[in-house]
């Protein structure tokens, strides 16, 4: 034993190991400490050996916990002593003290670079172990060829060239774009061919490394760790001192096997053969044995060789042996091997054929979850987790809840919002599934989270049949004597709405139920009352005839926190008062809350973000799951406008629309209420509620939305009057500042997304990197839609993610994308739209994906998803004998209209599938077209439209827009008007015929600019075709001019003209 | 270099979020991100920590970069989860988003903290080759030999480790190079005093 002494270091050892206390040893380590610093700024009289003795106390220190920031130079510059005991010192401390951002380092990349390529191997050494545990950025530029060229020289010893191989890893890892590796293959493949055991083991390391990042320039490299394997297995060539307890290398044969995990497959048939023979050898030849430790190594290799089996989805039969073997190892009594067991079965669950094998073994499973170790326990459920389906759900969700009250504190919250997401995913039926959450909140209700209860009251909320159920349950539970909060917030939410289904049972008037609530509202935090406060309100507006006493005591309360400190209670006290007091008008305002619209479940949602967190915590990853929060909460994509949403129940508190019907003023605050049914308090607020959301979303892509109406209109029109080319727009909108870090799309996406509208099919993005195409099929309200998402690069595009935010009145399900986009393939989405509603606002795909090593370049694209069929029908005309009177007829003047030739207008029409019907108007400076829109709530409408153009100035006319819905008529006016003002194609010069103007236009105001008009010639003659036309419909309608149109969003039109069913 | 500085803020979200992660991940996730490649920057023991029964720090070696303060959170944060352990569980513990993979010897712990889907038996026989390679060198150590030439046990550590990698797997071949090292460091001792002697007599 060579202990060379260093007589003060042990002394000082000792001493600190004799401090009875804490503030004896921070005594001790102070005057150490000041000792030291007094010696060191007196570097005079300090011997190497002082010097060597004083950094190794400063790490003695440092490892107690204490600050020894100022002793960092000093570790430091002993690398550059000349003498190898302080060298040594200096190497090892500096390497223990400091990580690579430290800026001292910096000072020794000079001398490092010197003992590397020295001639001194000791020194090397030295060099090569500190970069390769701690060094940066700046290590690997200025080393990374040195380092390269000591690995393959064939003068090293193996000692030095081992470390290199791992230094180079690790610079390579940290800085794959520094460190530059053309033509390593064929070196790479020479390494494997190394005698040396260390030289092997690293060089292994460093393969894995390099082929993480690129199989296919390794391929070369794979024979040769099959045969390093089969050296291994066979025990060939293997000196005595590298096997560990009779095993050769298990190290070397666990590395060599993670390498082959990286490539894909293995298709040379004699590789493969013996790769498998050698594997089968480990599955087989493992027994468990009494020493420790080559059990542990034996399994080690057993379990990577598990892995690559199931890598390389093997044949039927060794997977089935695969299985049998973890089974075995999942009952033993080992821990380790249990544990493992359960982690690779887990595992093994990804390859297909097996699940059926592995629920065998359900029951042994659950045992585990009730294993006295932690790390077991979380193995068994994530197991039950990944395994449980249809068949097994109910098993297994209510083991979990029943292990749920005795599971340990850390365990709960992943354990409930698990059983909450196995029983949403796998519920048989639907009250099984109210059940099982309320039976999750009132065991743990301290760890569900409120995306949990959020989930079942939308899920009640949207299913009729279970809500006298559901509510009946949360009745039960307000009878228990204490509840978690949780509990009263869900109970009373579900009570409110749906107490009155109740009615009947015992102990369910609304009186009881008032007062079994209000007994828990001292228990309750501030969140928690405003819930309440909405239950009394709706109990209140049940309770039909109203008792008085009952109103006296709510109203009381509500008197009570009118002076509330907090914003919320305060609001809703004061407003439910008031509207409490308005006897019959509140059934309206306080009406059931409407159906969530469907989405996917935000708890698998946010099971799906935290997965990913761990592997990449993107920007928009973050994004989504921000997203998330909101989008249980909050019905409909508002925000911003309102309050923000503290208390997430108050979405459910909105006032329910009033249906408003009469003039034009009245319509517009409806189209906005209507999208944003879900503020606070009948707050209509005059800014497009999207705007918010696709701002925040899309930053410069959102000019496709609504804001658009309210920006373009404007800038589009001085910019035409002024005679400013219109391509300035899309620059005009977008702030540039937030493209200058992303990829720059190809194209105007504005323009893009115009030319959508008009068309089926065509390219709605496209950049360097990735083109995405649209094809769409439209039937009724049903659209059918695909995404071609095309990956122009040879490399493939990694971490690709589409989201598709749809608006309110667009129901929309986009398939699974692909994570991966192989290169210059091109890989289609079908995306299917079902329009509910009438509405402008359109729907937004935000697109990203990783392009090879450069940043993960969030690229979102906005896109229009429109919809509108339009199937025209000339014999609907017909039925104009309904009088339209407003809101279902509306007129009016529109000013700053991009000129256009009548023909080019009726085209523009046709191409959103709105049908000129020429002739209907003798004016020939009129347009009526007609057409029929779909949705869920207006069904096939048919939809009259009306322009009347003044010849002499052609950016006013006058539209009038009738049909039997008066949203469908508002959301169709503003539509077109925002097509005519805004249409981005190239101006034609304007022409005017001489026609005399239509009375009713306003005042033009610029000058006639032509004399001559073909598209007025044409259309001029158009009707005088179908002069016998006009002339009937004339007496059917009177005066009033007619255009059929249908279009469901109206956010956009696509023409179909020749497939235009005729219906 | 982006995706360097990428896995760095992973690190810092790791370890600065106060909440611990109540994740752990279905482990098919991760094998399957892996091997779409996405995460390259994968390291094999991220540290390695000794601390005895009472909690004191014997040795911390950190592979990837922690700043300070952090190094003392992990190091007061896993000690309460490691020692809290009774004997007779295995020997892995899942801790934010990673593995840690210990062993106890006598009174010291011996950690080793790695990524979810590496192979834990292989580390937990890494550290039992240190235990063995310092048990052959100190002959029969204990944890006072520890203690006192805890810098020894950081010239062997180096010798197995580099980049958080098994760089030798004989133990022999570590002996040797460690008492090559050590027979430098004395020849140059006896080299100084001669010369001091010299000195010492010239200038009697």
């Amino acid at each position: 034993m060579a202990l060379s002494g260093m007589r003060g270091l042990s002394v000082f050892i000792s001493d600190i190991r004799n401090c009875p206390n804490k503030d004896q040893e921070r005594l001790r380590v102070d005057k150490e400490l000041g000792n030291i610093r007094t010696r060191f700024k007196n570097e005079k009289g300090l011997t190497p050996y002082e010097k060597k003795k004083y950094v190794w106390k400063m790490l003695y220190i440092y490892m107690l916990g204490y600050d020894v920031d100022f002793g960092h130079m000093e570790a430091v510059s002993l690398i550059s002593a000349p003498k190898y005991p302080e060298k040594q010192v200096g190497y090892i401390v500096t390497s223990s003290l400091l990580n690579e951002n430290h800026d001292f380092l910096r000072l020794a990349i000079n001398t490092v670079r010197n003992d590397i390529i020295g001639r001194n191997e000791t020194f090397q050494c030295l060099a090569l172990t500190m970069v390769g545990n701690i060094g940066g950025r700046e290590f690997a530029e200025s080393l990374a060829a040195d380092v390269q060229k000591l690995l393959i020289s064939s003068s090293c010893r193996p000692l030095v060239r081992k470390k290199a191989a791992l230094c180079l890893l690790r610079l390579y890892r940290k800085n794959p774009d520094v460190v530059n590796i053309d033509g390593w293959v064929d070196r790479m493949a020479q390494l494997l061919d190394e005698r040396d055991i260390g030289v092997l083991t690293s060089s292994m390391s460093l393969l894995v490394a390099l082929v993480s990042n690129n199989h296919e320039a390794y391929w070369s490299c794979l024979p040769k760790c099959v045969k390093v394997l089969e050296r291994l297995a066979r025990n060939q060539d293997i000196p005595q001192e590298y096997t560990y307890y009779g095993i050769p290398s298990p190290w070397l044969q666990v590395k060599a096997m993670r390498a082959l995990q990286y490539f894909p497959t293995i298709e040379d048939p004699n590789c493969r053969r013996s790769l498998f023979e050698v594997l089968q050898r480990i599955l087989m030849g493992t027994d468990v044995v009494k020493n420790v430790n080559k059990n542990n190594a034996a399994h080690a290799v057993l379990f990577e060789a598990l892995a690559l089996v199931m890598h390389l989805d093997a044949e039927k039969e060794m997977m089935s042996q695969c299985v049998a073997l973890l089974g075995k190892f999942i009952a033993v009594r080992e821990p380790n091997i249990r544990y493992l067991g359960l982690e690779n079965m887990t595992r093994m669950l990804m390859v297909t054929d097996v699940q059926d094998s592995i629920k065998r073994h359900q029951a042994q499973i659950i045992t585990s979850l009730k294993d006295p170790d932690i790390s077991i326990r979380r193995r068994a459920l994530d197991l039950l987790y990944g395994m449980c389906d249809i068949s097994n759900a109910k098993d297994i969700v209510e083991e979990l809840l029943q292990y749920l009250s005795t599971a340990d504190f850390a365990m709960r919250e992943e354990l409930s919002l698990k059983a909450a997401i196995l029983a949403e995913k796998f519920a048989p039926d639907l009250s099984w599934y109210v059940d099982v959450i309320l039976q999750l909140i009132d065991k743990a209700g301290d760890f569900v989270s409120d995306d949990i209860w959020f989930r079942v009251v939308q899920f009640v909320t949207n299913n009729e049949d279970l809500q006298p159920y559901a509510a009946a349950k949360a009745r039960e539970y307000l009878d228990k004597p204490a509840i978690h909060e949780t509990m009263v917030k869900v109970s009373a939410y579900l009570l409110g709405e749906f107490s009155h289904l109740l009615a009947r049972r015992p102990g369910c008037s609304p009186k009881e139920i008032f007062i079994i609530i209000h007994e828990k509202l001292p228990t309750v935090s501030t969140s928690t009352i405003p819930i309440l406060l909405s239950t009394y309100a709706k109990i209140l507006m049940h309770t039909q005839p109203p008792d008085p006493e009952l109103q006296n005591q709510i109203w009381a309360i509500f008197n009570k926190y009118e002076s509330c400190i907090d914003a919320e209670i305060q609001q809703r006290a004061v407003e439910y008062f008031a509207l409490s007091r308005k006897g019959a008008a509140v059934m309206d305002i306080l009406a059931e809350m409407p159906k969530f619209p469907e989405r996917q479940s935000a708890l698998i949602k946010k099971a799906e973000v935290a997965e990913v967190d761990s592997a990449d915590q993107s920007a928009i990853k973050l994004r989504a799951q921000q997203q998330t929060s909101n989008a249980l909460v909050v019905t409909d994509q508002h925000s911003a406008n309102g309050p923000p949403p503290t208390v997430p129940a108050v979405g459910p508190l909105t006032l329910v629309k009033v249906p408003s019907t009469s003039g034009n003023a009245e319509h517009t605050s409806e189209g906005q209420a209507l999208t944003q049914p879900n503020g606070t308090l009948t707050k209509i607020d005059p800014q497009t509620p999207s705007e918010d959301l696709l701002g925040d979303l899309l930053g410069p892509l959102a000019i496709e939305g609504p804001p658009g109406a309210a920006v373009q209109p404007q800038q589009n029109a001085v910019s035409e009057v002024g005679g400013v080319p219109s391509a300035v727009d899309g620059a005009a909108i977008v702030p540039v500042g937030e493209y200058s870090n992303s990829v720059q799309p190809i194209g105007n996406i504005n323009e893009r997304f115009y030319a959508l509208c008009l068309k089926d099919s065509g390219v709605l993005y496209e950049d360097p990197y990735i083109q995405i195409g649209i094809k769409a099929e439209w039937r009724a309200q049903h659209g059918h839609l695909v995404l071609f998402l095309g990956n122009k690069n040879t490399s493939p595009l990694d971490s690709v993610q589409a989201l598709v935010l749809p608006p309110a009145h667009l129901k929309m399900e986009l398939s699974l994308v692909p994570e991966t986009i192989p290169p210059r393939a091109q890989v289609q989405c079908p995306l299917e739209v079902l329009n509910l509603r009438p509405s402008r606002d359109v729907a937004v795909l935000d697109f990203s994906y990783k392009f090879g090593e450069c940043e993960a370049s969030p690229s979102s694209s906005s896109e229009q998803i429109s919809s509108a069929y339009i199937s025209v029908c000339r014999r609907v005309l017909s039925s104009m004998e309904i009088s339209f009177r407003p809101p279902l007829k509306l007129q009016e003047v529109v000013r700053g209209v991009r000129p256009l030739p009548l023909a080019e207008m009726a085209n523009l029409f046709n191409s959103f599938r709105l049908m000129i019907c020429p002739g209907l108007d003798p004016n020939p400076n009129n347009l009526v077209a007609s057409t029929t829109f779909y949705s869920e709530s207006t069904r096939a409408m048919l939809c009259l439209i009306r322009i009347e153009t003044d010849p002499a100035d052609r950016t006013q006319l006058r539209m009038t827009v009738a049909s039997g819905d008066p949203m469908l008529t508002f959301e169709l006016k503003e539509f077109m008007k925002e097509q005519l003002v805004s249409i981005p194609t190239a101006p034609h010069g304007p022409t005017a015929p001489p026609t005399p103007p239509v009375a009713q236009v306003a005042q033009p105001t610029s000058p006639v600019k032509a004399l001559t008009d073909p598209g007025a010639m044409l259309a001029a003659e158009w009707s005088f075709e179908d002069f016998g036309l006009v002339t009937r419909k004339k007496s059917v309608n009177g005066s009033f001019l007619v255009l059929v149109m249908d279009g469901q969003s109206l956010a956009s039109f696509r023409p179909n003209n020749k497939a235009e069913p005729n219906k | 270099m982006l995706l360097s500085c990428r896995w760095f803020s992973i690190e810092y979200w790791y370890l600065d979020s106060n909440q611990q992660r109540i994740w752990s991940f279905p482990v098919s996730k991760i094998v399957a991100i892996v091997h779409s490649g996405s995460t390259n920057c994968k390291k094999k023991i991220h540290f390695v920590l000794l601390i005895s029964r009472q909690g004191k720090v014997r040795l911390t070696k950190w592979y990837s970069p922690y700043s300070q303060k952090e190094r003392t959170k992990v190091i007061r944060e896993l000690s309460g989860v490691i020692l809290s352990r009774g004997p007779k569980l295995c020997n892995f513990v899942e801790w934010r988003g990673y593995k840690v993979v210990y062993k106890r010897y006598a009174s010291l712990y011996f950690c080793m903290c790695i990524d979810q889907d590496d192979n834990e038996l292989e580390v937990l026989e890494i550290i039992h080759h240190y235990v063995e390679i310092l048990d052959r060198y100190f002959g029969s150590v204990c944890e006072l030999d520890l203690i006192f030439n805890f810098h020894k046990a950081y010239y062997i550590l180096d010798e197995l480790l580099i980049a958080g990698e098994l760089q030798e797997s004989s133990k022999k071949t570590v002996a040797r190079l460690i008492a090559a090292q050590d027979s430098l460091v004395e020849s140059a001792k006896e080299q100084a005093s001669s010369i001091s002697n010299i000195i010492a007599q010239a200038t009697k």
